[in-house]
């Protein structure tokens, strides 16, 4: 079963920022973790090449991450992959395949780990060899994002829905 | 998180190898508004009083500046401004005794070429040591060569310098994010005060390469050799699975 399968893991080293409104990397500890603000809507970047292994299955992200200090409210992340083929134009991005956005509650203590999963997302003509990129937003503007203060991710993983 | 340093909380970098030029200080920096000079980062002689560094001068201008002392200065001055409260990458290079040049986000640059002769360093330092106001640093490295034009515009895209110098020629480097040394690269640095973190530029980290994950999966179909050996009743078998050698196995009759 291609169900289950990790295509990639990333961490907070991983990301590539967007030129403007990027998540900034930081310390938790001895951990490199991206700081994702609570009131401007910040991006991490990252890509990877899509495994052999891949069945062209629905892709799911799982987030893990914790707060900087606050223990209420939730965090609204989007997640957004970004299929490049062969014959796409780094210069010219193709709009993104498809989009999850998960809603997740603070942990209870500030450091506690929080896995936020997406739903499935879909990637129409995904192939092993592709080149994948993965948006992960934090959805600072929106209403039902009631965390105050930083949100920090740990890392990222794609798999196979 | 990018570090703030002030006069209050000046960083020492360490004894590092500075014994002649060429040799190149670089950084990301952001100032506060401010109408005052203040320093960035530099290399002095506490008994001669030289030095050579990068300023920010609040009070002329707003240009970030490459500046030697030896007996009287020669600065380097930007061709742009630096903009209060913005991320900027300043890189100065001291190339020889007649050559020094200031790059403000990889270009905006200027060379002058006064004569300025090395006559050694023996402090290192990070921040404003002029006031108390503290300006923000991070990704900061020291290196014993001329840097290029092309290194400079990489750091200013956003490039790690671990990335872009063979290691070799680099002196001191601190990433400052939430504190120094961790590792970082070269002595120890120290503060005068204690750190001050604030939010870090936009910078490409780098990493090794990720291992790539594959499920590890059997798939048949099987072929089983099976050689019958009978000994007191009882029988062995060796079954090869196909693509595992001799994974044995013995059975026994009923």
């Amino acid at each position: 079963m291609a169900s289950g399968d990790s295509l990639m893991t990333a961490d907070a080293l991983s990301n590539r920022p967007p030129s403007a409104d990027f998540a900034t990397v930081d310390m938790r500890g001895d951990f490199v973790v991206l700081d994702f603000d609570d009131s401007t809507e910040e991006q991490a970047q990252f890509q990877a090449v899509v495994p052999s292994h891949f069945a062209g299955g629905e892709i799911e992200a799982l987030l893990t991450w914790t707060t900087s200090s606050a223990v209420t409210g939730n965090c609204k992340f989007e997640v957004e992959l970004v299929h490049f083929a062969v014959g796409d134009n780094l210069d010219s991005p193709p709009a993104a395949s498809g989009s999850s956005q998960v809603t997740t509650a603070a942990p209870a203590t500030s450091g506690d780990i929080v896995v936020a999963v997406s739903d499935s997302i879909a990637v129409t003509g995904l192939a092993a060899g592709d080149v994948l990129q993965v948006l992960v937003n934090r959805q600072a503007a929106d209403v039902a994002d009631t965390l105050v203060g930083d949100v920090e991710l740990i890392s990222l993983e794609l798999r196979e829905a | 998180m990018a570090l703030a340093i002030g006069s209050s909380n000046l960083v020492d970098l360490g004894s590092l190898s500075v014994t002649d030029y060429p040799f190149t200080l670089t950084g990301w920096f952001r100032v506060p508004s401010s109408s005052t000079l203040m320093t960035l980062m530099r290399v002095s002689n506490t008994t001669t009083g030289s030095y050579h560094g990068l300023n920010y001068e609040g009070h002329n201008a707003n240009q970030v500046v490459a500046i030697s002392r030896v007996s009287s200065t020669s600065a380097a001055r930007s061709t742009a401004p630096m903009s209060a409260n913005q991320w900027h990458q300043v890189t100065g290079v001291f190339e020889s005794a007649t050559t020094r040049r200031i790059y403000l986000d990889g270009g905006n640059q200027t060379e002058v070429n006064h004569e300025r002769l090395f006559d050694g360093v023996d402090d290192f330092s990070l921040g404003n040591l002029a006031t108390s106001t503290a300006v923000d640093a991070a990704e900061v490295a020291l290196l014993d060569i001329a840097l290029q034009d092309g290194d400079i515009q990489a750091l200013a895209a956003g490039i790690s310098p671990l990335m872009i110098s063979d290691l070799s020629n680099l002196l001191c480097y601190h990433n400052c994010v939430r504190r120094l040394n961790h590792p970082g690269w070269g002595p120890v640095a120290t503060s005068s005060g204690g750190t001050i973190a604030t939010e870090h530029p936009r910078v490409l980290m780098p990493r090794g390469s990720q291992a790539v994950i594959q499920p590890c999966r059997f798939s048949g179909p099987y072929t089983v050799e099976q050689e019958g050996l009978q000994t007191d009743g009882a029988e062995r078998a060796e079954v090869n699975l196909s693509g595992i050698e001799n994974v044995g196995a013995e059975a026994f009759a009923a």
